[in-house]
């Protein structure tokens, strides 16, 4: 900062300029965002900026991330972004970490040694992850996100606002297996039968489990059975991938045999459009690779199985080097073979085909992104981090970018938080303990006999004690790794809120804290007046996954998720 | 891959290819026309040219990320564009160390230049530089004092082919052709067992109603209220069994048949170049004389060329395969037509025609063009003023303008506690005063957060007005950081 901001001082009053300069600042994300977040948090003249993020740099980022140039692809961001903002502006004090932002090792009272927090992320967890550390904080979190021209800036002040989580997020999409395997509708669901199932059955990973919910009714016992056989017949063709008369074998199964398969289900059909099975033309994998280079048009039928031909033979080639390939929108051979392959079923089911580039980001799950966009959002959010450093409480507001014709966004004041908030409305405590501390202590010495539990459920990323399992009662805090963690205390007569205790090695002890009762159960109580009387809400046990817990995949800060991960009876876009 | 991969999946390669070919001149170095130059450098600008006659100052420092004390001293656009040039060698940039009041005053340094970003300039030096550039370039002015600022775009005519659109679905069934009437007819919907009824495509339902109510009534599609409800009967008529649903889509997209031959907007534009020379359209020659093709187009065949994008429908394979194929056949000759008539035209006027691409594209997309037409600066504040627009906003602009002009008048860059400059701002904001403290407090430095902002508003307009995609705002938009709030003053006219 400049030694005078005259103009700043007369604006903002000579105490915020104060605390400008003596904050510290926690930046989570190096990415669109996060460099601009840099550039403005170091001319507005915050003392010390800390800046996480794990992922590295690529091509496609060069079009926003000012920071990076072409030789950086590959090097870390959070390290290269510290570096280079130094050679931009010697006044640049920034400390930064090659980081998932997730590890433990970014412990609460890591989080509690900042003033401020922005999250410049791309991915809901991690997002959830910061929030949550923050409102366990009392940390004021301020969270930018883009997508093409939209953008929003929410404004979090523990207790006093709306968390990230108090309002619902649109659920990732999410395709049902039958779906995808047997009643394509849309372009997408041809798409992820490329990526999920075909390539990942003949390339990926062996499989560990069936895909399928096992449980049979009279309604599917058919097509479950007719899908187990295709799936069988796929792991047979994987065991020939090298014959010469391979892509004939795959060609003839997929979209033709297959086809007449699922069309003999006439039940199927009677609502449905029907698909037609693939008639094929003439095509040789020579002109494959020429074909695939033209990712803007839509190819041919005849295109799409000389394209697929090639990429078969360039994946197969590799397997020798390699024992199994992942999906990679980055990785030519893959995406060829997922574009190629989801237009030919497309075609037999009707649907709109796409070009390789329109494919790649639906397989991607590609978000565009400028950087004027991202401009916009920081400077807003950089704005209302002075704002509340200078204390204009009552002016602080959240912001969302949508252009209509006479507004660029609409700002609203933070609501106060949701009381059924699964972040904001629970209890929270730390307490110590030594590593061969059990489960079984924790419930009996700390829950029960310190704060009048009677039946409880424990919950760390997953379920680890309630009144009917009993598996980790013995094990200790040590063998869980559940230090430097929070675990959820779920009262399971339902009347308290749920208690977050955040655990630390030390001798046993724990923080004095009041549980408020459920917003619902305090209700019934005042209007009841004998509490003995009341009847017990009809709120159903909170489990881990509505607790918001961070799953137990780890992913990285600034990093998209491209993974299409199955889980039971339903294909997740995330 | 490329790396503009992440902006191309919005405005695609064409567009790109615009960014590539577009120049951009800026007159002044301000953190917000540094944050502009910025932007567009990194989104693949061709050239950018830079221009100031000052020295990086202490003001500077404070505001802007690429100057500190390192470079004081050094001429600002230099610094600047050295800075800048280094995000991306595939834009050129170039830093003149000229003061911009000879480039205001040169036009022929003025002529190459598409988009023109001023800051700060006093509203008589910025109309004199509108009538040096009006038929050439769009002029973009910033303005950044603390808190609050300002964005004004000015420009004769823009136009834009591809608005981005939700869709361009387009049945065309006020005005069916052979192959569609010959395809609907072969259909008996009364012979048809149940099964096979359910699976009729509802566009063929829509053509079937349509032919029952061109037996009913004589004047053209349902219009009013009873009138669809009557058609609406007519579809529902069809239903065979409870709730059948392409009969409900058909019902859903009953509006359909009463969509305008050619909406209100482009009959505007129709009638805007009819009898005009093109060539008075200046820039926007190629457009206009698009526009008089489809015109002719229009009068020739009785409706707009078909864009071949169907919705979903309920329907078997064979007859939805059936329509695609009659409706892309028909928009494929629709688009020879098209430019058939279009080079026809071009001949007539002695007109360098578009590329191939751009007609197809023009044609693809004709059903939603736009055309902005815009105002000079004076008229823009005199309407600017109106009486019922939003004071608070009208004040910062009043304020904004007076500061601009004291600072010009006075060869300043800051009035550090000049009361003088008070003066001037309230004089200069007369009834709307209220919020002269705002700018006057700023003492005439930027905010960077504040300029971030601004100017990342006028570079994401700059892109809209270089890429003729999607709509920009016309005309000025003014920023309170505080309240966090915009103003847009809505002038000129548009059409679409
Ligand atoms: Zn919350």
């Amino acid at each position: 900062m400049s030694s005078t901001q005259r103009g700043l001082r007369t604006l903002l009053g000579e105490n915020a300029v104060k605390r400008i300069r003596t904050s510290k600042v926690l930046l989570v994300g190096a990415g669109g965002i996060g460099c601009e977040l840099i550039k403005e948090l170091v001319v507005a003249g915050f003392g010390e900026i800390h800046l996480v993020d794990l992922d590295t740099i690529d091509l496609s980022n060069l079009n926003r991330q000012f920071l990076f140039s072409q030789q950086h692809i590959k090097k870390p961001k959070a390290l290269v972004a510290r570096d280079v903002a130094k050679e931009f502006n010697p006044n640049v004090n920034i400390v930064a970490y090659q980081d998932n932002i997730m590890d433990a090792k970014f412990s609460v009272k890591w989080f509690e040694s900042f003033d401020l927090v922005f999250n410049a992320l791309d991915n809901a967890q991690a997002r959830q992850h910061v929030n949550k550390m923050c409102v366990a904080t009392n940390t004021p979190l301020f969270d930018c996100g883009t997508a093409g021209f939209l953008g929003q800036c929410q404004v979090i002040i523990p207790g006093k606002t709306e968390c990230y989580d108090c309002r619902e997020h649109p659920a990732p999409k999410s395709f049902a297996v039958c779906t995808i395997r047997s009643t394509p509708s849309l372009p997408i669901h041809s798409i992820v039968w490329a990526k999920s199932f075909l390539f990942s059955l003949l390339f990926g990973p062996p499989a560990a489990e069936s895909q399928f919910d096992e449980t049979e009714t009279d309604d599917n016992r058919e097509e479950l059975e007719k899908l187990r056989k295709e799936q069988n017949e796929l792991g047979d063709l994987r065991e020939n991938l090298t014959s010469p008369d391979f892509m004939n074998k795959l060609v003839h199964k997929i979209f033709m045999e297959d086809i007449k398969r699922l069309l003999s289900m006439d039940a199927m059909w009677e609502n449905r459009r029907a698909p037609v099975p693939l008639e094929v033309p003439e095509y040789s994998s020579k002109d494959g690779q020429t074909l695939a280079s033209q990712d803007q048009r839509v190819w041919t039928t005849a295109e799409s199985l000389s394209v697929l031909a090639d990429s078969v033979e360039r994946l197969v080639s590799r397997l020798e080097a390699e024992k199994e390939i992942s999906f990679d929108k980055d990785d030519e051979d893959t995406l060829d073979f997922v574009a190629a392959a989801s237009n030919l079923r497309s075609s037999i089911f009707g649907l709109g085909l796409k070009s390789k580039f329109a494919v790649k980001e639906i397989a991607g799950n590609i978000i565009p992104a400028i950087a004027t966009t991202n401009a916009i959002v920081s400077g807003l959010g950089v704005i209302e981090a002075m704002k509340y450093l200078a204390g204009l409480d009552a002016d602080l507001r959240s912001v969302n970018i949508w252009r209509s014709a006479d507004r660029v966004f609409t700002s609203e004041k933070p609501a106060a938080p949701n009381p059924e908030c699964l972040v904001s409305g629970v209890a929270r405590t730390t307490m110590t303990a030594p590593a061969d501390f059990t489960i079984n202590q924790l419930i009996e010495d700390i829950l029960k006999l310190k704060l009048g539990y009677s039946e409880v459920s424990i919950l760390s990323d997953r379920l680890l004690a309630d009144p009917d399992y009993d598996d980790n009662l013995e094990k200790t805090l040590q063998e869980l790794s559940l230090h430097d963690k929070f675990v959820t205390v779920i009262d399971d007569d339902d009347e308290r809120v749920n208690l977050e205790i955040y655990i630390t090695e030390g001798p046993v002890n724990i923080e004095q804290v009041e549980i408020p009762l459920r917003p619902n159960q305090s209700e019934a109580d005042s209007e009841l007046l004998d509490p003995a009387d009341s009847i017990p809400p009809i709120s159903s046990k909170r489990t881990a996954q509505d607790a918001g817990l961070p799953g137990t995949t780890s992913s990285a800060p600034g990093q998209t998720f491209v993974d299409l991960t199955e889980q039971d009876d339903a294909i997740d876009l995330t | 891959m490329n790396k503009y991969d992440r902006q191309i999946r919005l405005w695609s390669e064409a567009g790109q290819g615009s960014l590539k070919s577009a120049r951009h001149l800026v007159l002044g170095v301000t953190a917000a026309t540094t944050e502009f130059v910025k932007n567009m450098v990194l989104a693949g600008i061709g050239h950018v040219t830079i221009v100031d006659g000052n020295s990086v100052t202490e003001a500077d420092r404070s505001a802007s990320f690429f100057m500190h004390h390192d470079v004081d001293g050094s001429n600002r656009a230099q610094v600047i564009a050295q800075y800048i040039q280094s995000l991306n060698d595939e834009a050129e940039v170039v830093g003149a160390a000229e003061n911009p009041n000879h480039y205001i005053q040169t036009p022929e340094l003025l002529a190459s230049y598409d988009i023109i970003i001023t800051t700060r300039l006093a509203d008589d030096i910025l109309m004199q530089l509108w009538k040096n550039v009006c038929k050439t370039s769009v002029l973009i002015q910033i303005d950044s004092y603390g808190c609050v600022g300002q964005v004004r775009s000015f420009f004769l005519w823009h136009t834009i082919v591809d608005s981005h659109p939700e869709s361009r679905v387009e049945l065309y069934l006020h005005n069916l052709w052979s192959e569609i009437e010959s395809y609907s007819d072969s259909i008996d919907l009364e012979a048809l067992e149940n099964h096979d009824h359910e699976h009729i495509a509802f566009v063929v339902l829509l053509i079937k109603a349509l032919q029952e109510w061109k037996r009913r009534h004589h004047n053209g599609p349902p219009s009013t209220l009873p009138e669809k409800k009557e058609f609406k009967a007519i579809i529902k008529a069809f239903e065979r069994t409870y709730d059948q649903e392409n009969v409900s889509e058909a019902v859903r997209n009953a509006w359909r048949v009463s969509v305008p031959k050619v909406p209100e907007g482009l009959s505007k534009l129709f009638e805007i170049q009819e009898g005009c020379n093109l060539r008075e359209f200046g820039l926007q020659l190629t457009f206009f004389s698009l526009v008089r093709a489809l015109k002719q187009f229009v009068a020739k065949y009785d409706r707009l060329p078909l864009s071949g994008d169907l919705p979903d429908m309920k329907s078997d394979t064979a007859g939805y395969n059936r329509i695609v194929e009659i409706y892309r056949t028909k928009a494929k000759q629709d688009a020879e037509q098209f430019a058939r008539v279009y080079l026809n035209l071009c001949q007539l006027e002695g007109l360098e025609p578009a590329s191939q691409s751009e007609i197809e594209h023009f044609c693809k997309n004709c059903r939603h063009i736009r055309a902005l037409r815009g105002v000079p600066p004076n008229e823009d504040k005199r309407l600017n003023l109106r009486v019922h627009e939003d004071s608070e906003f009208k004040s910062i602009f009043s304020a904004i303008c007076g500061a601009n002009e004291y600072l010009y008048r006075n060869h300043l860059t800051t009035w550090y506690g000049d009361q003088s400059a008070a003066e001037a701002l309230r004089d200069y904001s007369a009834h709307y005063a209220d919020q002269v403290g705002l700018v006057y407090d700023s003492s005439a430095e930027e905010l960077h957060s504040v300029s971030a902002f601004l100017g990342g508003i006028a570079a994401q307009e700059a892109t809209k007005f270089t890429l003729h995609q999607y709509t920009p705002f016309m005309h000025t938009l003014v920023y309170d950081a505080i309240k966090q709030a915009t103003h847009v003053f809505l002038n000129g006219e548009i059409f679409n």
